[in-house]
């Protein structure tokens, strides 16, 4: 079977084909004199196409495939990414030829089931975070951040006023300042306390007539609860400031409170992570947009809304910031996301939540004498190990990410949040068994004693894998992402000196 | 390896006062999140087990295992008073200016 581990080049043997077409009853052209030069490619400039059988194809991208690791392969404990199980119910659903088979383009009188289907998401949506109206547009969390950044952009700007600065506490995800950015503020971070919170004071002193929003995820990257909450957001409110809440961390708060309650004004939602649609490489995402009533004139449009029995577009909204996505969303997701909500039911939400925060803390207790913990409190749906222990012995958390490949898992995410030294980012989800979790804690218990007893073991991993420690350098500075002849002959000569 | 130092980072360090049990090192501080980016720091702190040890001009400059894998072949550590030590280039996996041939 080594051949399917070769790159599909070195499989290729030239005049090898997939297929094969009936001789041509066209007279073939010679096309010089009758394109423009330029036009006419040199036969040396050719591209190197592999050429393999149908067979070596298949072969060699279903070998490449079953190398990927997913959740239906193994442990993910990815922190802040909610790697849960994706129930194949909602495949099932999204697959029924009325969802799969209507066209964006078809008109609303048409399409009357799949415009319910959203119209009833939205409401769902709205009651689970609390906001009164839900926009369905955005493809991603950090689109739904930039929705709703552009939205306290109107606001403001209708009220007469131009404020620019949004606010971002230093533990939060990379995407928040980013999309303030791309939206045209300006970011300042907020310090967090000892406790890993918003530090109230400094907030205080940051806050002012120029504050267009905060932006907050609660329970907050480190996993932990902003407890003081309903102080942060009056604080912001009583400076005229909105208040934006990062809902990617959902999955710990599902019918247990809401933004709404907290005081949030705006929130976004990713459904590639609560709501069990599939991450990245599984499918697009979707980062739906909910606010408050008094934010509803600026929702992207067209919105979908009841008028008496029908379901229908509607763009009559002149202060929306318009459209932010062609079409409606990317409906799939947004499918497989409501088959969720509906098969889980109000109650079954509930207990995705009180699982996930279960699992995180039943973890947390199990490694913390084993790794230091720079926040020690009771944890909600994730929690952060810090790898300084192990520094000191000349091991750093790559190396321990790295060897945990050996045991099959996928590694946490490691050195986020930026505020903990060597940090390690643990979400269990509320989807996994006791075993695996235990079997993972005995994992992370190994490791950290090897790095004690043989950290030679630790420092050369992985050791399992197909390939094994990858050069992060050579890759970050000269990366080659083309295949050529020339060059992999040069590399093979350096592999060989080296 | 190499490792220089600049005629201003060599006379910093002679004269900073170091604690016992303490001992200049490069030490490779990565940051996360999206994309992995690594920046080179000069601390003084305690003796890791796998620190291999670099000389200069009497100067014993400790870099561990981890360090080593990621400084470049050649490195030089300047200094000046508003950024304290330089060490050698920093680098992000997803940097945008890389160089790709
Ligand atoms: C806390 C937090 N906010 C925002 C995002 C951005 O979401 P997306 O990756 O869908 O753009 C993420 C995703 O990684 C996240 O963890």
């Amino acid at each position: 079977m080594v051949e399917y581990n070769d790159l599909i080049f070195e499989i290729s043997r030239p005049g090898r084909s997939g297929y094969s077409l009936p001789k041509s009853d066209v007279e073939s052209v010679d096309l010089q004199g009758k394109l423009p030069k330029h036009l006419i490619r040199d036969e040396n400039e050719a591209a190197e196409l592999p050429e393999v059988s149908e067979l070596q194809l298949v072969r060699h991208y279903t070998a490449l495939s079953n190398k990927n690791h997913g959740i239906d392969n193994g442990f993910y404990p990815l922190g802040s990414c909610t790697m849960k199980y994706n129930p194949k119910i909602n495949e099932d659903i999204a697959r029924l030829p009325g969802f799969s088979r209507i066209h964006p383009y078809q008109s609303p009188e048409t399409a009357q089931g799949a415009l319910e289907l959203l119209y009833n998401l939205q409401e769902e949506l709205a009651v689970i975070t609390g906001m009164d109206a839900i926009s369905l547009q955005p493809s991603a969390g950090a689109q739904g951040e930039w929705t709703g950044l552009m939205m306290v952009k109107a606001y403001h700007e209708k009220n007469g006023e131009n404020r620019k600065k949004v606010l971002v506490p230093d533990s939060a995800h990379g995407t928040n300042p980013a999309s303030a950015s791309v939206a045209g503020f300006e970011t300042t971070t907020i310090p967090s306390d000892k406790d890993g919170l918003v530090d109230l004071e400094a907030l205080k002193q940051l806050v002012n007539s120029d504050t267009a929003a905060l932006m907050l995820t609660n329970p907050n990257t480190l996993g932990l609860f902003e407890t003081e909450i309903e102080e942060i957001a009056q604080v912001v409110h009583e400076a005229g400031g909105l208040l934006y809440y990062d809902g990617a961390n959902a999955n710990a708060i599902l019918g247990k409170t809401t933004p709404g309650a907290m005081g949030f004004d705006i929130v976004h939602l990713n459904l590639h992570k609560t709501f069990t649609t599939p991450h990245g490489g599984g499918g697009p995402g979707a980062g739906p947009v909910g606010v408050k009533a008094n934010l509803i004139p600026y929702l992207p449009v067209p919105r979908i809304e009841k008028d008496g029995e029908d379901y229908v577009l509607n763009s009559d909204y002149p202060l929306s910031i318009g459209r932010v996505k062609g079409y409606h969303g990317n409906f799939g997701i947004l499918v497989r996301a409501y088959t969720y909500i509906r098969t889980m039911g109000p109650e079954g939400l509930r207990q995705v939540s009180e699982g996930a925060v279960l699992h995180a803390n039943y973890l947390r207790k199990k490694l913390e004498e084993h790794f230091d913990s720079p926040y020690t409190q009771l944890c909600k749906h994730e929690f952060v190990l810090s790898g300084s222990r192990q520094k000191k012995l000349g091991v750093r958390t790559l190396d321990m990410a790295k060897r945990l490949l050996d045991f099959g898992y996928h590694p946490p995410t490691i050195y986020f949040p930026l505020n903990v030294e060597e940090g390690l980012m643990i979400e269990p989800t509320e989807t996994e068994s006791k075993e695996t979790m235990d079997a993972f804690a005995e994992a992370m218990i190994q490791i950290a004693k090897e790095v004690e007893e043989d950290p030679e073991m630790v420092l050369n991993a992985p050791h399992t894998t197909i390939v094994g420690r990858l050069d992060e350098v050579q890759a970050a500075r000269k990366p080659v992402v083309r295949y050529t002849k020339e060059k992999d002959a040069e590399r093979e000569k350096e592999t060989v000196k080296a | 390896m190499v490792i220089t130092l600049t005629e201003p980072a060599l006379d910093k360090l002679k004269t900073t006062k170091i604690k016992e049990q303490q001992y200049p090192r490069i030490d490779a501080e990565v940051a996360g999140g999206c994309g992995m980016s690594m920046k080179f720091k000069l601390v003084f702190d305690e003796l890791r087990p796998n620190d291999s040890v670099i000389e200069y001009d009497g100067i014993q400059i400790r870099l561990d295992r981890f360090t080593k894998r990621y400084l470049d072949e050649e490195t030089q550590i300047d200094y000046n008073v508003e950024e304290g030590f330089l060490v050698g280039e920093s680098f992000a996996s997803s940097a945008c200016a890389i160089e790709i041939d």
